[in-house]
């Protein structure tokens, strides 16, 4: 007899390509996430930017109606739910593990069984441009009546449905592993309010998650069996039953894409302010409000259709004015007394405050019935939403990327082309945008393929329309970036920035299980702060 | 309304972008010795807080007397209007005027012909999807849902070419969707309906 082949673990790591596009290893399943995600990000901006070639004058340049509607419903869909949500939540998938020092996620095959349900979802509601009838036209949020079997038949507006779900599943199921991972897995010392501001962040994220987007699955469930003779939404009451269990998670989700970049971008300012963070438990404490509140104002969406109530909602929402201003004073409180050095992730992190004020204060006039009536479903909530998804999260995104880089590929980006990006993307996004807020005031609905040239519409279209091609130029630097800096691949060593929490203890990018060495100590919630001896903050 | 939103926005701007430009003005780390120490101010926070709150009260209570004064509006009406939404386009009729119409046609959209300056109530339906009813001259709209019925008054300035919206995606032609509202004096309001029944003035 031969001798015997030493026995293989029955769980052993996979090795290879099996292992990047299989292994359970959080870091990998954060990062192909991340790029799946990109790759969707360039889809919807190319949408986004032949919508723009589209409006920039009046008639039809680049496509039809029906194509117009298809790209602004792919547009919508492919930015929420395959873009920000999940590269929201992935930071977290990657994080909150080396954030608490836990060597695994909680739970990480159904981690994986996320990402693929993701992929499986967005590889469908991409697919969906090839049925008969085109790809789904019901916007983002699958308009009922208009998406029922009659207004919209074929396949594309199920497949819509069918991909979307699968993704909301997903996400759920990459909340539910952080939730448990924050319960479960922190190290010795990290308590509650000991966990950086990013952790509280996504604690208070997938709480909004796990809470609000089985939801969306009750809705989309619904609309799918409606679509196919069984009678979910009929008469009067349906387009509002639909609008309540779809609101209820719209609204949830829109903080679902924004807590993340807040957390980050407040561990940014103090890591380059060169101090702990200002506020820390007013923060942890506004984030939850935030979440708690924001599971009651989703009827601010509704405030048109006369079948909600305005006082209640309009309550509701002005009162997120307090735990968001609280925010703010988080990040100017780190600022002001600190010794700030502005490299690319800084100016990211204060483009993100100083542009989502904007957005935030617009959120507070659409809370307003009276105001509301005018500007619901004008350009007007256009500008609203993307000063908060794009001039918010995108930057918050992209201060994050700048910031966490480093630690995951052991490379630096650029500083130079960094600071270009930063510039090309916040003068694009201005001019883009902020003119949405002045046509849209003046009469201009969302959601349409062309314009009057008797309008006076012409000259604004025609300069956001430029300004969306700066944005592509912000893009075109990151990619360059991405690109030289993997050439020139310059190490970054276990800690470039002098930053304050335990990812940075550990090699850039992190072994298997994360921490080789023993953790330092954690007294407080910037534990390499500690190690460096600088003051405990009095709090 | 957008006098009291506009100016507390501006103002709110105004403070967060000067105390944001102060401090990347003033403490980079090139121009000083080192950070200071983090000391938190609850007291401060919490009237911060406070301050957040009373400002968030008193737009609630600009709010709720605006809302209460356009949804609760019992002027006398003087004039109805029936409006029917549809894939793609809109029939208006006057219940005072048998026989009076208009409606979207094969070339150019409808003319809606209401009295300036006085309360008319209009009554929104649809035959199809879900539509809204946009008149930006007045700030006001209101979807128009599948088997609902949805009433409300608007008093229209003068002007013979109002702007009217089709507001809600509605699918194919919605960007065609566009009405035109003429709001005319007393004399010419009369002239017209005289006209339109088909009666001397």
């Amino acid at each position: 007899m031969s001798v015997a082949a030493p026995a293989r673990p029955p769980f052993a790591p996979l090795q290879g390509v099996a292992g990047t596009l299989f292994g359970t290893d959080h870091k990998a399943v954060a990062v192909r996430t991340f790029v799946l995600a990109f790759g969707f990000f360039l889809g919807g901006g190319v949408l986004a930017l032949l919508m723009r070639t589209e409006l920039m004058a009046p008639g039809m340049q680049v496509t039809s109606r029906t194509g117009y509607d298809e790209m602004f419903s792919m547009h919508g869909s492919t930015m929420i739910y395959l873009f920000v949500t999940p590269v929201a939540l992935a930071l977290g998938t990657y994080f909150v593990p080396l954030q608490v020092g836990a060597a695994e996620i909680a739970a990480p095959r159904v981690n994986l069984l996320g990402f693929w349900l993701y992929a499986l979802g967005g590889l469908i509601v991409w697919l969906s441009w090839f049925p008969r009838n085109g790809a789904a036209q019901a916007a983002w949020t699958g308009e009922y009546p208009f998406s029922d079997s009659t207004s919209l038949p074929g396949t594309g507006m199920d497949m819509w449905i069918v991909g979307v779900s699968l993704a909301t599943v997903g996400a759920i199921l990459w909340a539910g592993c952080q939730l448990a991972t924050i319960v479960a897995r922190r190290a010795p010392g990290m308590t509650l309010l000991r966990m950086p501001v990013f952790t509280w962040a996504m604690l208070a994220t997938c709480l909004m998650t796990v809470a609000s987007f089985p939801s969306l699955l009750g809705a989309m469930g619904g609309l799918l069996l409606d679509r196919h003779g069984v009678e979910v939404f009929p008469g009067a009451g349906g387009a509002a039953a639909y609008q309540h269990l779809f609101w209820f998670y719209g609204h949830p989700v829109v903080y679902t894409m924004f807590f993340p970049f807040v957390g980050v971008a407040l561990e940014i300012l103090a890591t380059f302010s060169r101090r702990r963070v200002f506020g820390y438990r007013g923060v942890a404490l506004s984030l939850l409000a935030f979440a708690a509140l924001s599971s009651a104002v989703w009827g601010h969406h509704m405030f048109t259709t006369g079948e909600v109530s305005n006082l209640y909602f309009s309550l509701t929402s002005h009162m997120l004015a307090v735990p968001a201003g609280m925010e703010y004073v988080a990040a100017i409180g780190t600022l002001i007394g600190g010794a700030l050095v502005l490299r690319a992730p800084m100016l990211f992190a204060v483009g993100f405050f100083v542009q989502f004020l904007i957005g935030g204060l617009t959120g507070i006039y659409v809370a307003s019935p009276p105001l509301d009536y005018h500007v619901h479903d004008s350009y007007f909530v256009v500008a609203h939403l993307h000063y908060t998804l794009f001039a918010g999260s995108v930057f918050g995104l992209f201060a994050a990327v700048y910031y966490w880089w480093p630690k995951v590929t052991g490379i630096m980006l650029g500083e130079r082309l960094g600071r270009l990006q930063f510039w090309l993307l916040a003068i694009g996004t201005n001019v883009t945008f902020f003119p949405m807020f002045l046509v849209g005031y003046d009469g201009m609905p969302r959601r349409v393929a062309d314009y009057a040239a008797s309008a006076g519409w012409t000259g604004t279209n025609l300069i956001e329309t430029i300004g969306s091609y700066v944005i592509a130029l912000g893009m075109l630097a990151f990619a360059v970036n991405v690109v030289t800096s993997w050439l020139a691949a310059r190490p970054a060593g276990p800690d470039p920035w002098g930053a304050q929490t335990l990812e940075w203890a550990t090699s850039s990018p992190p072994p298997r299980h994360n921490f080789e060495r023993a953790l330092p100590p954690i007294r407080s919630a910037e534990p390499l702060m500690d190690l460096r001896g600088v003051p405990e903050a009095s709090r | 309304m957008q006098a009291v939103y506009l100016p507390v926005a501006l103002a709110v701007v105004v403070v967060v972008w000067v105390l944001f430009a102060f401090a990347l003005g003033r403490y980079r780390a090139s121009r000083r010795d080192g950070p200071a120490p983090t000391r938190d101010r609850p007291v401060l926070e919490l009237a911060i807080a406070a301050l957040l709150a009373a400002i968030v009260a008193a737009l609630v209570v600009v709010t709720f007397g605006a809302n209460a004064r356009e949804t609760e509006n019992d002027d006398p009406v003087r004039f109805r209007v029936d409006a029917l939404a549809y894939k793609w386009g809109w029939q208006f009729t006057y219940p005072s005027l048998p026989g009076a119409m208009d409606r979207t046609t094969r070339t150019r959209p409808p003319i809606l012909h209401v009295p300036a300056g006085t309360t008319v109530e209009v009554v929104l339906r649809t035959q199809d999807v879900t539509h809204a009813f946009w008149v930006p001259a007045v700030k006001f709209k209101s979807d128009a849902w599948t088997g609902a019925v949805h009433r409300f008054r608007l008093v229209f300035p003068p002007g013979d070419h109002l702007s009217g919206h089709c507001a809600q995606y509605c699918g194919l032609r919605h960007s065609d969707m566009t009405f035109t509202v003429h709001a005319m004096g007393a004399a010419e309001f009369r002239a017209w309906a005289a006209r339109a029944s088909g009666r001397p003035a």
